[in-house]
């Protein structure tokens, strides 16, 4: 599966929640699960979510902007409660954009970078996030 | 912050209980994930939609980036995904690797899962 962000001159990778609410200032491109609908049992329990990302080196990123990779929006969209990212990370103090970068809940204060590696070409990077959605 | 109240020898005590955590493991290619973090707190409450893509900010936004700031134009980037899957961990069990080993305790020895 490949995703890719793709704007040429038609800015084809703005999203619009709404037709007055008209996301301008991102480009974006996503794949969200059909049966995740915001209330459904993947955000239940203890579950484990994996993914691998790879450099796509015929569709470089452009490593002065921050990118989210992967991320889990809360239901009612006032948090991500982790966040893949990549890029230079806006308010933050990126010292090698080239970098994969996991965060914690970003309405944390300070938020938590879990984890952070060399976003290096060439080989898939996999991620398992275990997740234990069990408040007790 | 969540207390429970536990008895031990007799006296009661207030315990901090678990609050939502999130462990991170990691690895390239083949290579089976080996745990990076523990188990750590991490309010992941609020439930929600696991997205998968590129998401690009702007640079010089303002206080709303969602509606200000610099894009350039002609912008062909991508990222490649594979293995996107999530099993159910209740049981302590998290996959390691595609191959079951007995060496890897928390592994799965049968996967039942989704991917693409």
């Amino acid at each position: 599966m490949i995703a890719h962000t793709d704007d040429n001159t038609s800015d084809q990778s703005i999203f619009a929640p709404s037709a007055t609410n008209i996301q301008t200032g991102f480009r974006r491109a996503e794949l969200l699960i059909s049966s995740n609908d915001g209330t459904d049992a993947s955000t239940t329990g203890v579950k484990t979510l994996h993914f691998s990302v790879m450099k796509d080196t015929t569709r470089p990123l452009n490593l002065t902007h921050e990118y989210q990779l992967v991320f889990l929006e809360s239901a009612d969209f006032s948090t991500n409660q982790f966040v893949l990212k990549t890029g230079t990370i806006l308010g933050g103090n990126t010292t090698d954009p080239d970098t994969l970068q996991l965060f914690g809940n970003v309405n944390a204060n300070p938020v938590q970078t879990l984890f952070k590696t060399s976003f290096t070409a060439g080989v898939f990077h996999n991620f398992a996030v275990a997740l234990n959605f069990n408040a007790k | 912050m969540i207390w429970n109240l536990a008895r031990f020898k007799g006296l009661w005590f207030l315990t901090e209980a678990a609050s939502s955590t999130t462990q991170v493991f990691y690895s390239q290619g083949n290579e089976a994930l080996v745990a990076q973090t523990q188990a750590t707190t991490n309010d992941i409450s609020g439930q929600g939609q696991f997205h998968f893509g590129v998401l690009k900010k702007p640079v010089n936004g303002g206080s709303d980036i969602t509606k200000s700031g610099d894009q350039e134009s002609g912008i062909n980037e991508g990222i490649i995904f594979g293995g996107i899957f999530e099993e159910n961990s209740a049981n302590n069990c998290i996959s390691l690797s595609p191959q079951a080993s007995a060496a890897t305790t928390r592994s799965c020895r049968s996967l039942r899962r989704r991917h693409i």
